[in-house]
């Protein structure tokens, strides 16, 4: 369960968050959609610390911190709970496919060593890449890279995954491959926030989608709910400009 | 009229086996003073990357130093300076540093200046790893110890290692002034050759042989490296 | 204890700094030899020219992969000798030793500086964009004009940190003229020194100096290069 609360983060002068409060349950989908600005990548990067936000409280599973006074281990705590699968991938480029899929368990989460190989082995035959073990990441198209990512995340058997914008770095033809995975482990349960573009997708993978805007959150509910029977009038522009198919009659 | 014997190749294959028997005073010389200079310069590199207060703000003055004064000049600093500045100590200890080979100042000046450069490679290396490498290690729940020798520094030496090749022939090609000081390396034996036979150019000419099959030598030797480590990045 | 005579070295610092000008010169005159000969060079390596490229390559390696010092000694004899013979075989009565030292140190500084510029100089050429020159080949541009207009207003940006650099090793090299009897600022402050033996201050003095002309030019190539940028942004 992740639960947050009157989340504030600014840069600067700028604020990027105004208090954002969101509760997830285990098993649970959410896709965020938004204009760029909106902060819904800050939002996601403030979950497992990767930015600091300015004030609030974010707890995962039964590791509750206050934003202001989080202590480096209780920040370490978090980022061993939540896996994070990035837009550019961020591959560790020194190591194979499968050294980066066994690292976190090996090294961070101290699992014997066969034992990570063979799960490691098993998530990369899991995603499609039974033949990449011993490739190096610049050996791999982007496709594959994020898949190794996928993996990876995978691997720690976090309290929840975090997506940024995964596909967006993705030639047209390597998406497909991706959203396929990350399908497929939606439906094996894994609690899951995705930050992404990917519309019809969205549709199809959420059990919750949540529309942001300035830092706030402007709508949320079932894909329905949103893509169907938007409510607020922000929202409607907003798919309104992304596809033509979510225009109403008014 | 008679021809006047300028230059001979002669000359010069016949001093090559005096100028290659001091040949291990000026490799000794580089490989010490890298060696020493890599330890200072990478604690140089940490306290800047760590942003000490005080402790940055004296390497920056001293990178600056190291990098706007000619290496010769260094040298004479050096070889006048430690003494004066150090020999109060030393000689209660019935050590008189003015007695000290200029071989061991040559070192130890070349170990500093060294340093500076090294630590601006070794600095700009951790910083050139790329920013995603840091975020991923994060995100797995690494320790930044864990982050740094795993992920950074593995990525940092493979980036650092055009640059050190480029230190190190630096060094070398340095040396060559340590005879200046008195150092009788392979360019200081030429004073006591062209004292006996008044020709000094073959030598000169020999000892850059040397250097430049040397300065190719590593050149080669560092791209092929990089070459090899290419496959990985 | 080492007594630091303070007003000695301050006499020394003033010495140092009225040899500044003759620093500065015995370095910029080179660095503009070697900026226009090196440009030539450089755009014969970049064209291809097919024995000149040869050429090119083995000089500037030669000239890249030996120690300043030998490079100047060995071009001080080899052109004090061949200047000899040469002067002899046109029965002149001039001979090498007739020439100013620091008319040969500037002639050597020149041909050592040729080197360093023409590789940086290729460097900054090259680094333009292939596109662009594809695109201006494509609307039907001269060579010459593709140069002028489209290769040399993008290389300046990143000719110039670079230059730079090479402008602060010449400067630097300046303190080996005094090995060819120039008397400059290292010779004129040792002068001082002998009769004392106090060469810690002169040594440190000329260092500041060093110092001081290596900081300023480094403010004034950043300067250059900020203001350069801003131009080429458009």
């Amino acid at each position: 369960m992740i639960q947050i609360k009157n989340i504030h983060k600014a840069f600067g002068s700028n604020k990027v968050l105004k208090g954002i409060d969101l509760e997830i349950k285990d098993g649970e989908v959410v896709v965020i959609l938004g204009p760029s600005g909106s902060g819904k990548t800050t939002l996601l990067r403030c979950i497992n610390f990767l930015e600091r936000a300015d004030e609030g409280e974010i707890a995962v599973g039964s590791t509750r911190v206050n934003v202001k006074h989080a202590t480096k281990k209780q920040i370490l705590d978090i980022s061993r709970k939540t896996a994070m699968v990035f837009q550019s991938f961020n591959l560790f480029r020194n190591k194979t496919v499968l050294e980066n899929v066994v690292e976190g368990p090996i090294v961070v989460q101290k699992v014997d060593k066969q034992r990570a190989l063979e799960s490691g082995k098993e998530l990369l035959i899991n995603v499609g890449l039974s033949d990449k073990f011993d490739a190096y990441p610049s050996q791999l198209s982007g496709g594959q890279q994020q898949r190794v990512g996928i993996a990876r995340a995978l691997a720690l058997k976090p309290e929840v995954i975090l997506f940024d914008e995964p596909t967006s770095a993705l030639d047209p033809e390597l998406v497909g491959e991706v959203l396929g995975v990350i399908r497929k482990i939606a439906k094996q349960g894994m609690t899951m926030i995705i930050v992404t573009h990917e519309m019809s997708f969205a549709q199809d993978v959420a059990s919750r989608v949540i529309f942001m805007d300035e830092g706030v959150i402007v709508e949320q509910g079932t894909p329905n709910d949103i893509f169907t029977n938007a409510k607020e009038e922000r929202t409607k522009q907003f798919l309104k400009r992304i596809s033509p198919e979510y225009s109403y009659q008014i | 009229m008679g021809k006047i014997d300028y230059f001979s190749f002669h000359r010069v294959a016949e001093y090559f086996p005096l100028l290659l028997a001091r040949l291990h005073i000026t490799l000794i010389i580089a490989v010490s003073s890298l060696i020493i200079g890599l330890v200072f310069g990478t604690i140089i590199a940490a306290i800047r990357l760590f942003n000490i207060p005080i402790l940055k703000q004296i390497t920056t003055i001293y990178i600056s130093f190291i990098r706007g004064v000619p290496i010769n000049i260094q040298l004479f600093i050096v070889y006048f300076g430690l003494p004066a500045l150090l020999n109060p100590i030393f000689l209660k200890v019935g050590f008189d540093l003015n007695l000290l080979d200029a071989f061991y100042f040559v070192i130890i000046t070349y170990a500093f200046s060294s340093s500076a450069y090294l630590a601006v490679v070794v600095t700009a290396a951790i910083q050139g790893v790329d920013k995603g490498q840091q975020e991923a290690a994060h995100s797995i729940g690494m320790t930044r110890g864990q982050m740094f020798r795993r992920v950074i520094s593995p990525q940092a030496f493979h980036i650092a290692i055009p640059e050190f090749g480029n230190a190190v022939v630096s060094t070398l090609k340095d040396t060559s002034l340590a005879f200046t000081v008195g150092v009788v390396d392979m360019v200081g034996v030429i004073s006591s050759i062209a004292a006996r036979t008044r020709h000094s150019l073959e030598g000169y000419v020999g000892a850059a042989i040397i250097y430049f099959v040397f300065c190719v030598l590593l050149e080669r030797i560092f791209s092929s490296v990089e070459k090899k480590l290419k496959v990985y990045k | 204890m080492y007594k630091f005579d303070y007003l000695f070295f301050l006499h020394e610092l003033w010495v140092a700094i009225t040899y500044i000008p003759l620093t500065l010169e015995l370095a910029i005159v080179p660095m503009l030899f070697g900026l226009v000969v090196g440009t030539i060079l450089a755009i014969c390596r970049i064209q291809n020219i097919p024995v000149l490229n040869t050429l090119i390559k083995i000089y500037i390696l030669i000239f890249r992969s030996m120690p300043m010092v030998l490079m100047i000694l060995i071009l001080y004899f080899s052109f004090m000798y061949g200047f000899d013979t040469l002067a002899s075989f046109f029965h002149l009565k001039i001979r090498s030793g007739d020439i100013p030292a620091i008319v040969l140190a500037f002639i050597i500084l020149s041909v050592v500086s040729v080197a360093f510029m023409a590789e940086s100089i290729r460097g900054a050429l090259q680094s333009v964009q292939k596109g662009q020159i594809e695109a201006a080949h494509s609307i039907g541009m001269r060579q010459r004009t593709i140069y002028r207009r489209i290769v040399i207003p993008q290389a300046l940006p990143v000719a110039i940190p670079i230059l730079g650099n090479t402008f602060i090793g010449l400067t630097k090299g300046t303190a080996l003229v005094y090995m060819v009897g120039v008397t400059d600022l290292i010779t004129g402050v040792k002068i001082e020194a002998n009769a004392s033996y106090r060469y810690l201050e002169a040594y440190i003095a000329i260092a500041i100096i060093y110092w001081l002309l290596c900081i300023v030019i480094e403010q004034g190539i950043r300067l250059l290069s900020h203001k350069v940028n801003i131009l080429a942004r458009g």
